[in-house]
């Protein structure tokens, strides 16, 4: 029934980094000695080093005491220092209040159950005083809020601390690799710090050698043996045999850093996203693919279309099953398609390589992609619709069998009971067969709703990973609502213990914070949801898992 | 639902916890986005609340009302978008929990006004039910206190009664009598009792179920509860009979059934006398566990009725004296001269003699020989003190001369003091002393009395050298005299002297001898021990009293088929089912002996299989009440029917 | 674990719970004697202790906040616990039907109870399924935003016809039979027992104004039927929901009745009998 309205494709740079960018400030940057040793040359036509400038880069001040990225944030820029001096905190972490962070523990026995006549019938009530955070300073709009170090020479006592000064760049690898910034760093001087965001460094380090040998080599150097070393693959290499390896792999990403952008803008237009393909069906391959980060779709030719047969995330391989066979004696091609879901990070390791290092000690692979397809299309249906609608992003999404489920709403119940009387998710969502994936929090394994969070209220939480919004620091910018494909967050508006309504007194527009489901972080027993269903209908899932859609009928 | 409206922004939380919602969406009209406050007052009557900014009002519709208005708020500020209030419902949860606590309250009131309107109303919310008839009958008046007594007590008592145990055993037992403690169990005062606890007549019996509910029926399971050996099926659980079962003692009548069929019976001469079959003796008429055989007078008298007459009881027999102490013409003064005297004296009287000489004549010390050679009879030599074949003459012959002058009082004292109290009246009924003295003084006079006529019809005489006592023919069976000196000798003396003990015991030899007892009583009344170092006869039918809990219904049984397949309504085959006879037993020789407990019956035991084969599993009834019985003599006190009234 | 599986092996899990406590209590009882009587009060006290466990259902409902066991668990517990007490019911009272007022009054209530109580579990058991039949799910509570919605269109597409073709042939139906149908859910009854009563409603008012419509009207009675079709479906599963709901509006309230009767009986038979 959705009237759908027409408009024109989004270009880019339509909506600039920095919209306060003047020329003037462009001119200045471009003599930056990072930015003057580019090759402007190198630059295809249609994207001019001064128009990523312009357009995929902002400038952007601190003040002493202001945390410019915190450990464990999610983010799509990397920064630049072009005056000022930062800190970044090595040793000693800060503890996690002071950047901004829940403190996430778990209520005893009968605090929780002190919820029974503390929880309110009024909706969304807060205590009227520290609406927000002491330590959040407001900014120009509700993005530029910023998180405050309340005390920095007590924080550069205790702590052990790096300095950082102009010309540092910094958060590059949490930009283009989608992995969560390693290190809290503030302001100690005033700064200035030109801020580039994933598109921008992206074309930066594709266009130009500097900068490519500059993010690719400290990329090698933190991140890569780690990867390796973490993958099956390479087990029992020397330290020596690892370097080699990570010298000679490849890396790339595929797909948009803001995927879920366009990924719902696709779908309210009712059309599927384009997936760039990484590999094709009927190639040869030069060398195994491993996934870092984001998921990538494996997939044969069937009939009209293509059929899902799985999805690979982070440490998953492709290739491996038709090298091996190559080397067997059978020459083999490609026998599935991988495409990118998303943003995907993967990294090439070349044949050569593998013949080296890896397959002399090497038993055969488990069990080919492929013989996947031996399966019936039918029992591969729930995941095809999972893969499409995105699901499988989730590690923790709330699946209902709609034919065991009795609308009872024990669940919603449950979950208002302990989140002060406040339900958490919706008990609707999108239908499959006779499962139900609700409204409610997936805690995805990649979660773009914290990108741009301007406090970083929300995060993962430090023990399990579970993505939680910290309500004190949460300015109800709405950018993780938006941000989220599944429309799992939902802003609210909050009242004070009087049941009204809270207005901010300049604007008068209602004082909202972003809400979801915590999976009862701070209550005993997990989540309330699942243990509240009499009917075994509710289960919270790991798409991942093979167990997900089994169904005992 | 079109996945448009899983918006973030267009949908917002569901809340179940609430009481309330939009009245216009329950009248299935267009509801409001807002929906009903937490007080249930319409939440929606515009849809935003216009801010100030500057000095003019901007919209602030929520995202989820649809955002801000194109009409914005009008000049005064109010939003344009204005609804009459909505008046809101209650959500179904809510109301479910209002009409579940208006339930619990209703009950509770209801019960309130029936305890409070009336009694009849009170007694519906408080009885379990509708007495048993005669319960409900002489409790009409006095109502639930004649059995409950915290009903009559104030509503402080009242409740404190939930707290205390009630004893309403205390109030059945004002009408319903038991042979013992009705708190023991099988009312027996026995250590058999349910361990650390009374038994309470409630255990068993439950009332309110009905006028017409079978209050006294009690199951198994009651049983059970206390008998260690648990007994779910007569056949498999039930411990076996005893070897002896049913004759555990020995019966009072020693009636030899295997002789009497075998032999008796068959006789030609007595053929005609013969039973025809069990019940021609053995009374069934209201029979029950006990089936009695009926009376000598219709049953043994037929052949046994003269042997009654033929047993005499010998109460004095002269004995051997060696010399003669009795000075004969004292004797003979008293006496008046034997015949033998007489004779002499019409003989000198013929002759010249004088009375002098005459005198000295008959009393003429001739040497001595005892008329009797016998030993003095086993009463006497009890009565006595004296051995009866070595009497001291002295006292033997002064009490015979005690005759002479008293007649049978001498005898009666002893007896009187032999039994501790006056029975001698009976036990020496009929006894003339006129013929006492006769025979006294024929035994003084060393001769034998000889009787004026033959004692055919029996009673006391004196024969010769004994004085004694025969049964009268007539009326034979119940012969006081006999009962008497049965009764006597059984009490004879069975402490104090020894040799005492001894003549009792010889003097109880002969009166209650098996072949030469007076009566011949106790050839078919057995003697027993009374438990107390005496015997006893054993005039009566004996019911084993030592199964006060057991019983058996002979009339049910009476036309079972006889294993053999004989005549249905023949008794006797019915009753040969289970009383089978046993020749091999040594049956007289149990009634040799006194003891009742040493008994070999005719028949032979009867065993559980015996009645297993109809009372098992999927055949007869088999629980316990159809053989067992729990109450020790039930009875019922009319007084307090009356006191009820 | 979802499913049925678990549910199956959920409710043995239980069920062996009472069978053992069954088997134990039994043994026990056996092998102790001088166990002399009275075992209505012994069954007495066992059910007064099922029924309070079994209505603590309702207090688990609001201590969800608090790990107290699973509710799959527990309603294994209530529907199981309350099969144990219609049994112990039997074995308790002797009888089907007592004789005192109270005590009909009782049984009746725990007779309504145990049947409200199947009824519900029943259909628990079965409409989910058919709901997700319909292919469609809605959330009870916003049925009426939706059928305003479904209303607003449908007189939309009444109105946009009659400005298209100039006649109102269709907005005359539209008034006349078609939004008595719109106006809120139809066909109760036929819902409950599945019939397509709605959809047949739907295909014959079609027919019956489809002959009078032009090409371009028809279009738009093409788009009615759709919306009214699709209203059927929420119409479904506001039915199934409600009976889903309303059930419970009975068992509740006679189970809370029912527990006030108890205390009753507990209270008269303390003061009366014990």
């Amino acid at each position: 029934m959705a009237s759908v309205a027409f408009m024109a494709r989004p270009q880019r740079w339509d909506a600039p980094f920095g919209p306060a960018m003047t020329d003037a400030d462009v001119a200045r940057l471009m003599t930056l000695p990072e930015i003057a040793a580019i090759k402007a040359d190198n630059f295809p036509a249609h994207t001019p080093l001064a128009d990523i400038v312009k357009n995929d880069t902002r400038l952007v001040r601190y003040e002493p005491g202001d945390i410019v990225v915190r450990e464990g944030d999610y983010g799509n820029s990397a920064f630049l220092v072009i005056s000022g001096k930062l800190r970044v905190v090595l040793a000693p972490d800060l503890p996690r209040a002071t950047i901004g962070r829940q403190e996430s523990r778990r209520k005893g026995f009968f605090e929780a159950l002190a919820q029974v006549w503390t929880n309110r019938v009024m909706p969304e009530v807060r205590g009227a005083v520290r609406q927000t955070s002491q330590q959040v300073r407001a900014g120009d709009d509700l993005a530029g809020s910023r998180v405050v170090l309340q005390d920095v020479p007590a924080v550069l006592s205790r702590h052990k601390t790096a300095e950082l000064g102009a010309s540092a760049l910094f958060g590059e690898l949490a930009a283009l690799g989608r992995v969560p910034r390693t290190a809290t760093i503030f302001a100690e001087e005033p700064a200035e710090l030109l801020e580039i965001r994933w598109q921008g460094l992206r074309e930066l380090r594709k266009y130009d050698m500097g900068w490519r040998r500059l993010i690719d080599e400290r990329y090698r150097e933190n991140t890569l043996k780690v990867a390796l070393r973490e993958s099956s693959l390479f087990q029992g290499l020397s330290e020596t045999e690892l370097q080699e390896v990570a010298d000679a792999v490849l890396f790339e990403t595929y797909g948009g850093f803001d995927w879920n952008v366009s990924f719902k803008r696709m779908r309210e237009q009712g059309s599927v996203a384009q997936e760039p393909v990484i590999a094709r069906e009927g190639e040869y391959p030069d060398g195994v693919l491993m996934v870092r980060a984001g998921f990538a779709r494996v997939a044969v030719k069937i009939g009209n279309g293509q059929r899902t047969l799985t999805y690979l995330g982070a440490g998953d391989l492709y290739g491996i099953d038709e090298l091996w066979a190559a080397r067997n004696g059978s020459e083999v091609s490609l026998q599935t398609s991988l495409s990118a879901l998303g943003y995907v990070d993967v990294l090439r390791v070349p044949a050569p390589v593998l013949e080296r290092f890896v397959f002399p000690k090497m038993q055969a692979p488990p069990r080919p992609l492929i013989e996947m397809a031996a399966r019936p299309l039918s029992a591969d249906a729930p995941m095809e619709w999972a893969v499409e609608q995105r699901f499988i992003n989730g590690t923790k999404a709330m699946l209902i069998d709609l034919s065991l489920c009795v609308r009872c709403d024990d669940c919603v119940r449950a979950c208002a009971s302990t989140h002060g009387g406040n339900p958490r998710f919706i008990r609707h969502g999108r239908t499959f067969d006779h499962w139900m994936v609700t409204n409610a929090c997936m805690h995805c394994a990649d979660p773009v709703c914290m990108i741009g969070c301007p406090t970083g209220a929300i995060h993962r939480s430090i023990g399990s990973g579970t993505v939680v919004i910290n309500d004190e620091t949460c300015i109800g910018c709405g950018t993780c609502a938006g941000s989220c494909p599944y429309h799992n967050i939902r802003m609210v508006e909050t009242r004070d213990g009087d049941g009204k309504l809270l207005r901010d007194p300049d604007s008068q527009r209602p004082i909202v914070k972003a809400t979801k489901c915590d999976l009862c972080e701070t209550s005993p027993g997990g989540p309330a949801c699942v243990r509240a269903c009499p009917h075994d209908a509710l289960r919270r899932v790991d798409f991942r898992s093979e167990s997900t859609f089994r169904s005992v009928r | 639902m079109d996945p448009e409206k899983f918006r973030h922004d267009v949908s917002r939380y569901e809340r179940p916890t609430e009481r309330y919602r939009c009245g216009r969406g329950a009248e299935w009209r267009d509801p409001c986005a807002f929906g009903p406050n937490a007080k249930g007052q319409c939440g929606g009557t515009s849809d935003c609340r216009p801010a100030k900014v500057g000095d003019r009002y901007e919209c602030r519709r929520p995202a989820f009302a649809g955002g801000p208005c194109a009409e914005g708020p009008k000049p005064d500020g109010a939003c344009a978008h204005q609804r009459p209030p909505c008046r809101p419902r209650r959500t179904i949860r809510s109301l479910r929990g209002l009409i579940a606590l208006s339930a619990f309250t209703l009950v509770i009131a209801i019960i309130a006004t029936f305890l409070t309107v009336s009694q009849s109303s009170s007694r519906a919310v408080l009885s379990a039910g509708p007495l048993t008839g005669g319960h409900a009958n002489f409790t009409a008046k006095s109502g639930c206190v004649a059995c409950h007594e915290p009903h009559g007590a104030d509503t402080g008592g009242w409740a404190l009664a939930a707290f205390r145990e009630d004893d309403l055993t205390a109030r059945c037992i004002t009408c319903h009598t038991f042979g013992g403690d009705p708190r023991l169990g099988h009312n027996a005062a026995s250590d058999r009792s349910p361990r650390g606890r009374e038994v309470q007549c409630t255990d068993c019996h439950t009332e309110h179920k009905g006028e017409t509910f079978d209050i006294v029926k009690v199951g198994d399971e009651a049983c059970n509860a206390c008998h260690k050996q648990r007994v779910d099926s007569f056949g498999e659980n039930h411990a076996a009979f005893k070897p002896s079962f049913p004759h555990d003692r020995r019966t009072s009548i020693m009636f030899d059934h295997v002789s009497h069929m075998a032999k008796h019976f068959a006789d030609e001469r007595v053929k005609t006398l013969a039973p025809a079959n069990c019940a021609s003796c053995h009374e069934m008429q209201g029979a029950e566990t006990f089936v009695r055989p009926k009376s000598f007078d219709e049953s043994c008298v037929g052949c046994h009725a003269d042997v009654i007459a033929t047993r005499e009881l010998v109460l004095l027999r002269l004995p051997e004296f060696s010399e003669s102490l009795l000075d004969k013409e004292r004797v003979m003064e008293v006496c008046g001269p034997t015949l033998e005297q007489w004779q002499m004296m019409m003989e000198s009287m013929s002759g010249d003699s004088d009375m002098a000489t005459m005198r000295g004549m008959m009393t003429e010390e001739t040497e001595y020989e005892s008329v009797s050679s016998e030993e003095a009879s086993a009463i006497s030599a009890y009565l006595l003190g004296m051995p009866p074949d070595d009497p001291d003459d002295l006292t033997m012959q002064g009490f015979v001369w005690g005759l002479i002058l008293e007649g049978e009082a001498p005898i009666a004292e002893l007896i009187d003091a032999r039994a501790g109290r006056k029975v001698s009246d009976r036990l020496l009924a009929g006894l003339n002393p006129e013929l006492v003295r006769r025979v006294a003084c024929a035994w003084a006079a060393n001769i034998e009395y000889q009787p004026p006529n033959d004692p055919e019809f029996g009673g006391w005489y004196g024969d010769g050298l004994e004085l004694k006592y025969r049964p009268p023919r007539a009326n034979s069976h119940v012969d006081s005299v006999a009962y008497e000196w049965a009764l006597f000798a059984a009490a004879s003396a069975k402490e104090g002297d020894e040799a005492l003990i001894d003549f009792a015991a010889d003097m109880r030899n002969v009166v209650l001898g098996r072949t030469e007892g007076v009566g011949a009583c106790t050839k078919c009344h057995a003697v027993s021990n009374d438990g107390e170092g005496g015997l006893t006869v054993e005039w009566r039918y004996a019911e084993a009293q030592s199964r006060p809990f057991t019983g058996f219904n002979h009339p049910r049984h009476l036309t079972l088929v006889d294993p053999e397949g004989v005549n249905l309504m023949n008794p006797d085959a019915g009753c040969r089912t289970c009383h089978k006879l046993n020749e091999a037993a040594q049956y007289q020789a149990s009634f040799d002996g006194h003891d009742p407990h040493h008994f070999e019956s005719n028949f032979s035991a009867i065993s559980k299989e015996t009645c297993a084969q109809c009372h098992n599993a999927g055949q007869v009834k088999q629980d316990c009440k159809t053989c067992h019985n729990y109450h020790l003599e039930p009875g019922f006190d009319l007084r307090m029917m009356s006191d009820a009234k | 674990m979802t499913g049925e599986r678990a549910i199956t092996i959920r409710y043995m899990v239980v069920l062996g719970i009472f069978a053992a406590a069954i088997v134990a209590f039994t043994l026990h009882a056996i092998e102790t004697p001088n166990q002399l009587g009275r075992p209505e009060f012994l069954t007495g006290y066992v059910m007064f202790g099922l029924m309070l466990g079994v209505a603590l259902l309702n207090a688990r409902k609001r201590l969800s906040m608090v790990p107290v066991g699973r509710a799959a668990y527990w309603l294994a517990l209530h529907v199981l616990g309350g099969f144990l007490i219609i049994g112990l019911y039997f074995v308790h009272t002797q009888r089907i039907w007592p004789q005192g007022g109270f005590e009909r009054a009782f049984a009746m209530l725990v007779y309504l109870v145990t049947a409200s109580g199947i009824y519900g579990y029943v259909i628990q058991r079965f409409i989910p399924r058919r709901l997700t039949t319909s292919g469609i799910e809605i959330i009870y509570e916003r049925i009426p935003a939706e059928l305003a919605r479904i209303r607003r269109e449908a007189e939309e597409i009444a109105l946009a016809c009659t400005k298209e073709a100039g006649t109102d042939t269709l907005a005359r139906h539209y008034l006349e039979s078609l939004s008595w149908y719109f106006r809120r859910p139809r066909f109760f009854l036929g819902h409950v027992f599945a019939l397509e009563s709605g959809e047949h409603w739907v295909r014959f008012q079609v027919q019956t104004i489809e002959r009078y419509l032009s090409e371009a009207e028809r279009r738009h009675l093409a788009k009615l039927e759709a919306l009214a079709l699709y209203k059927d479906r929420i119409d479904f599963h506001f039915v199934g929901q409600s009976l889903l709901k309303y059930w419970l509006l009975v068992h509740v309230p006679l189970a809370t009745a029912l527990l006030a009767m108890m205390f009753w009986h507990i209270i008269v038979i303390n003061v009366y009998a014990l």
